[in-house]
This record gives C-alpha cells, sequence and structure tokens, in this order.
C-alpha cells in the first residue's frame, strides 16, 4: 500500500517541477527573461520581449499543460473501462480517429472550424466503439483489444498520412495535426481546447468512484447496486472527450495516456481520487517537459513533442506488456 | 411459521436453444440457511445468478416479499440482499477498510454519502464480526484465501441487509478455513437472523449447515426440505448418479464420499 506520505510527497514535488518547467520554458528559445522581468513583464509595465514571449511561447505552453493532463487522465478512464492498464487513447486508435476527423473538416469543410473538436469527438468515439466491439468476444482480453486497436490505428493514421501526403501537404492546418505540431498554436486555440478539456476533467473527478468499483468483477459491483454498462458508457465517453479534444488542437500523442497513469499507480496507488488528480500534475508536466526537450536538444530545429514521447513511450510499453499479468490480485 | 423471503414461479431459462432451467417453483422461508445442490451443470448457478439479478429470466416471476425483482432497481435490490460471488477481484494496493466501505454503496448518491457516521459504524460491525478488523489497514492483497474471503463476506454485510447470497463460499480454501466461513455463517444466521442462500460443492458440509436443501437435478427441483428428511440413498443417487451410504453424525445425515 502507498503510504501517506509518499501521496504527499509525490502531489508537492510534482507540482514544484511543473512550475520549475514552466519558467524554464519560458525562457527556452532565442529570448531570455528573467523571472523577475517576466512577472513585471506581464503584471507591471510593458516589455517587448516578455509581449512576444507572451504571444508566442506562453500559448504552446499552456496548450502542451492542458493536453498532456487531458490524454493523461483519458488513458486513466479507458484503463478503468478496459480493465486494462495497457489501453492508451493513443494506441487504441481513439487519437487517430479524432484526427483523422478534424483533418477532414480542417480539408474539406473550413466553415465548420470553430467545430472541430466536436467532429474529432465523434471520430474518436467510433474509433473506439470499433474497437471495444471488434475485440469483444463474450468477453474482453486485454491483448485482443490492444491487437484490434493497433490494426485500426494504424489503418486511420495510413489513411490520414495518404490524405496529407496526396494533397501534396498543402494544407498546413492539416500536417500541423498530422505531425502533431504545437509551435504555431495561438491564445485562440489555448481558449478551444481550455473548456472542453475543463469540463472533460471535472466529469472526470465525478467519475473517480465508479472507476474505483469497476475494478472489482463485474458481478461484484452489480451486487453493490451499480449500473455497469451505464458506468462504462459515461466514463468511455469522458475519456474519449478528453482524448480527442486534445488530439484536434495538438495531434495525437502515443503512450503518454498508458506511461503517465502507470507512474501515478506506483505512486499515488490505484485509488482514482487520488489517480486523477495526480494524473493531471503528471501528464501535464510530462508533455511539457516532452515539448521543451523537443525545443532544446537540436536548437534551432525542433523536434515535436509526439515524436520524443514515441520514442521514450515505445520501450516502456515493452515493458509493461511484459510485466501486464502481475496486475490484479483475488 | 416463518414467512415466505423469496417466491418463485415457473420459472425458465434457456442458453440459446438449451434449456437449463424448466418452469421452477421454489420458496425460501425468512431466517433459515437455505443450501442449494446438485451435480455440476444442473442449473443451479444459473438459479443463482437469477435470483441476484445478473440474468434476466425467460419466463416466470422471481418475487422478493410480494415485489417482482425485474421491477426492482439494481441499488434498492442491494438493499434487501447482499451478494458473495465466488470469484473476486480487487486492485492490488486496496486497504481490507476501503473495501468494506464500498458495501455502502448502495446507499451513496452520485459518490456521496448521506450519513458518513451510520457508514462508518456498519463497516466496523462488519469487518468485527468478520474477525477483520484487525488486518484493517493491510492490503487485501496480502491476506490469506480464507482471510480474504471474510473481507468480501464482511464488504456483503456492510450493505446492511437481512438477506445474504453465497456462491460457493468455501471453494479455494482449504478445510480449516473452510470450517471457519461455515461457522460464521451459521453464526451471521443465529445472531443476527439473516436469510442465507447458499450454493456448496461439499455434500456433508451443505447437510451439515442447513436448515433446507434445495436439490436440483436437469433444471427441476427434485426434493426440498430439511436434510434429515429428504436425503436419501435414492436421491443421492438420483442427484449424482452414484450409490453411496448415508450415516448419521450429531443427528445429521452424513454421506460417505467413497
Amino acid at each position: 500500500m502507498v503510504s501517506k506520505l509518499k501521496i504527499i510527497l509525490s502531489f508537492s514535488i510534482t507540482a514544484a517541477a511543473l512550475v520549475i518547467l514552466f519558467l524554464f520554458a519560458v525562457n527556452t528559445g532565442s529570448l531570455k527573461v528573467t523571472p523577475i522581468e517576466l512577472l513585471k513583464g506581464l503584471f507591471v509595465s510593458y516589455n517587448e520581449n516578455v509581449a512576444t514571449i507572451f504571444d508566442l511561447r506562453f500559448p504552446r505552453i499552456f496548450i502542451a499543460i492542458l493536453g498532456g493532463a487531458a490524454t493523461a487522465v483519458s488513458g486513466v478512464l479507458l484503463q478503468a473501462v478496459m480493465k486494462n492498464p495497457l489501453a492508451d487513447p493513443g494506441i487504441i486508435g481513439v487519437s487517430s480517429g479524432a484526427s483523422l476527423t478534424a483533418v477532414l473538416i480542417t480539408a474539406f469543410v473550413p466553415a465548420l472550424y470553430y467545430f472541430t473538436p466536436l467532429f474529432a469527438f465523434l471520430g474518436g468515439m467510433l474509433a473506439f466503439i470499433l474497437v471495444y466491439s471488434l475485440s469483444w468476444k463474450g468477453g474482453l482480453s486485454p491483448v485482443r483489444i490492444i491487437l484490434v486497436g493497433v490494426a485500426i490505428e494504424a489503418m486511420l493514421s495510413g489513411i490520414m498520412s495518404a490524405f496529407n501526403s496526396g494533397t501534396g501537404s498543402n494544407y498546413s492546418g492539416v500536417a500541423s495535426i498530422v505531425n502533431a505540431n504545437i509551435s504555431m498554436k495561438t491564445w485562440d486555440d489555448f481558449f478551444t481546447l481550455l473548456w472542453y478539456v475543463l469540463a472533460g476533467l471535472i466529469a472526470s473527478f465525478f467519475a473517480a468512484g465508479a472507476c474505483n468499483l469497476l475494478s472489482l468483477e463485474d458481478k461484484t459491483a452489480r451486487s453493490l447496486g451499480v449500473n455497469v454498462t451505464g458506468s462504462r458508457i459515461i466514463i468511455s465517453i469522458i475519456g474519449v472527450l478528453l482524448a480527442s479534444i486534445s488530439t484536434a488542437i495538438i495531434g495525437p500523442i502515443s503512450f503518454l495516456g498508458l506511461i503517465v497513469p502507470h507512474i501515478a499507480r506506483l505512486l499515488v496507488g490505484s485509488n482514482h481520487k487520488l489517480l486523477i488528480p495526480y494524473s493531471i500534475l503528471l501528464g501535464a508536466f510530462t508533455l511539457l517537459l516532452a515539448d521543451t526537450l523537443g525545443r532544446t536538444i537540436a536548437s534551432p530545429y525542433e523536434i515535436s513533442a509526439s515524436i520524443i514521447m514515441a520514442i521514450v513511450g515505445g520501450p516502456f510499453f515493452i515493458i509493461l506488456l511484459r510485466r501486464s499479468k502481475q496486475k490484479y490480485a483475488g | 411459521m416463518q414467512d415466505n423471503i423469496f417466491t418463485i414461479k415457473d420459472l425458465s431459462f434457456s442458453y440459446g436453444k438449451q434449456k437449463v432451467l424448466d418452469r421452477l417453483t421454489l420458496t425460501l422461508r425468512e431466517g433459515t440457511i437455505t443450501t442449494l445442490i446438485g451435480a455440476n451443470g444442473c442449473g443451479k448457478s444459473t438459479l443463482f445468478h437469477l435470483m441476484t439479478k445478473n440474468l434476466k429470466t425467460d419466463s416466470g416471476e422471481i418475487f422478493l416479499r410480494d415485489k417482482n425483482i425485474a421491477d426492482m432497481k439494481l441499488k434498492e435490490f442491494a438493499k434487501q440482499v447482499a451478494i458473495v460471488h465466488q470469484y473476486n477481484t480487487a486492485p492490488m494496493d486496496i486497504s481490507v477498510e476501503k473495501l468494506v466501505a464500498y458495501g455502502r454503496t448502495p446507499y451513496h448518491t452520485i459518490g456521496l454519502s448521506p450519513d458518513a457516521k451510520q457508514d462508518e459504524e456498519k463497516v466496523n460491525w462488519a469487518m468485527e464480526i468478520t474477525d477483520t478488523l484487525k488486518h484493517k489497514h493491510k492490503a487485501v492483497s496480502q491476506l490469506s484465501g480464507g482471510q480474504k474471503q471474510r473481507v468480501w463476506i464482511a464488504m456483503a454485510l456492510a450493505q446492511d441487509t437481512k438477506i445474504l447470497f453465497l456462491d460457493e463460499p468455501t471453494t479455494y480454501l482449504d478445510i480449516r478455513y473452510q470450517i471457519q466461513i461455515l461457522k460464521l455463517i451459521r453464526q451471521l444466521n443465529q445472531e443476527y437472523n439473516l436469510t442465507i442462500l447458499m450454493v456448496l460443492h461439499d455434500i456433508n458440509q451443505s447437510l451439515y449447515y442447513s436448515d433446507e436443501i434445495i436439490a436440483m437435478k436437469d433444471g427441476k427441483i427434485i426434493a426440498q426440505g430439511l436434510p434429515e428428511n429428504i436425503i436419501t440413498p435414492e436421491l443421492v443417487k438420483s442427484i449424482f448418479d452414484v450409490e453411496l451410504n448415508i450415516s448419521t453424525e450429531n443427528g445429521k445425515p452424513f454421506i460417505l464420499p467413497i
């Protein structure tokens, strides 16, 4: 069991690390300001450097924070629904379903651009339902979900890349979703993301108790008066919403929804009332770290956060897959 | 004369084309321990799952007192009937106390408790009676098989119901724990007047610890009553298709299973 001290330390250290990383990320790039200049520039008097940073760097930093939190919590929720610690919105095709619809809307019906997140949500939901029903054979086997998910994911992202190449990568909006590029994001993108993510995260707090009960056998949960199917549907919707919205703005990020909940479980335990808030912090930290590293490693060139996540996440996923038998006890 | 607490009328159920229960009729009396016995595949598990709302009937009705359970919400049912299933899993790191507290779920609305003090009292009582209070801060996964089973029973008791169903509560346990569990069930019946229905594999334990035996074969009930009244070599032969001798132990029938 996880001690109270470990939980408190985990929360406070991660929160502190996020603040430090934020300050570092603000200062990463060609313009540099001291924290005091930054605070003065933001709240006291106009400073040209700070204003530039505010318009260019702040949106992407906040978008990375929101996207990381949303993707991580989405992972927690989908794992609870599927009783599968390997479920990840990126791996099982939810993100590619969402980004494919986002791509199609951006390319063909740009008038609906404002509603892209909603369409992305529909696409993510479709992909999720497809994976869920195709892997159902009198029950859900964890490995079957992953196999079916990988196949759906490969197909959807294939269609998306084909579309991008076939149009000569001429739609910059499309390319930025396909490549999960968050470098050109604006405050508008941030606010679009903010409301949906906020709604999803608040809903996930209310779903935490139901997630806990789903970790029991279905029959046992039902004997406690829980409508198991109904809970699954609601939690799935929240999980898919969070992953799809984030995908619509920043593109698909693989493995984040897998790695963060896993580390979070080791640090704060499997109680979703702690796991969800902690995954918000750690998810925000992780994606911001990946984005900031991507900006630093090969400066002045940028490596996108999704590529960093894929490189780090792949081996991590294999380790988890090999250890997955030991998750639950009777 | 005790009241009938469960009444089943003309219950039928099929898996696809295979008929598992065939117009079965049955009553359970309040305050008794009733045990379902029968060979593998006789329909006793199906009957158990129909009575616990895990399956839906094809035809026929099941009444809890005078209410058709098909019309009861799961939550309402969970406040009246607690169920210990045969196979259970819990997260690795959940503590005994937290798990037993899940038993209060039927009384909560969107995860919030209207009466936290009562929750705590019931949870403590459930842990005390099952002798798991001393483990309350331990992880359930660290406990032995018998202790774990007592924790699952404690969770059911925290539901604060007058009816307790148990599906093969002694399976997977060695003989010492089997007897502990059965004695606990007897105690719950005698001291707290719980009406208990269980499915047991061991015929002698069924005969010894039950007030009433329901013997099933091919989806029908072939005998119901006091163990000493109904158990005969012919009935045993009919249920299990083996010829066994019956003797008496402490005034209760005893089958030599060799």
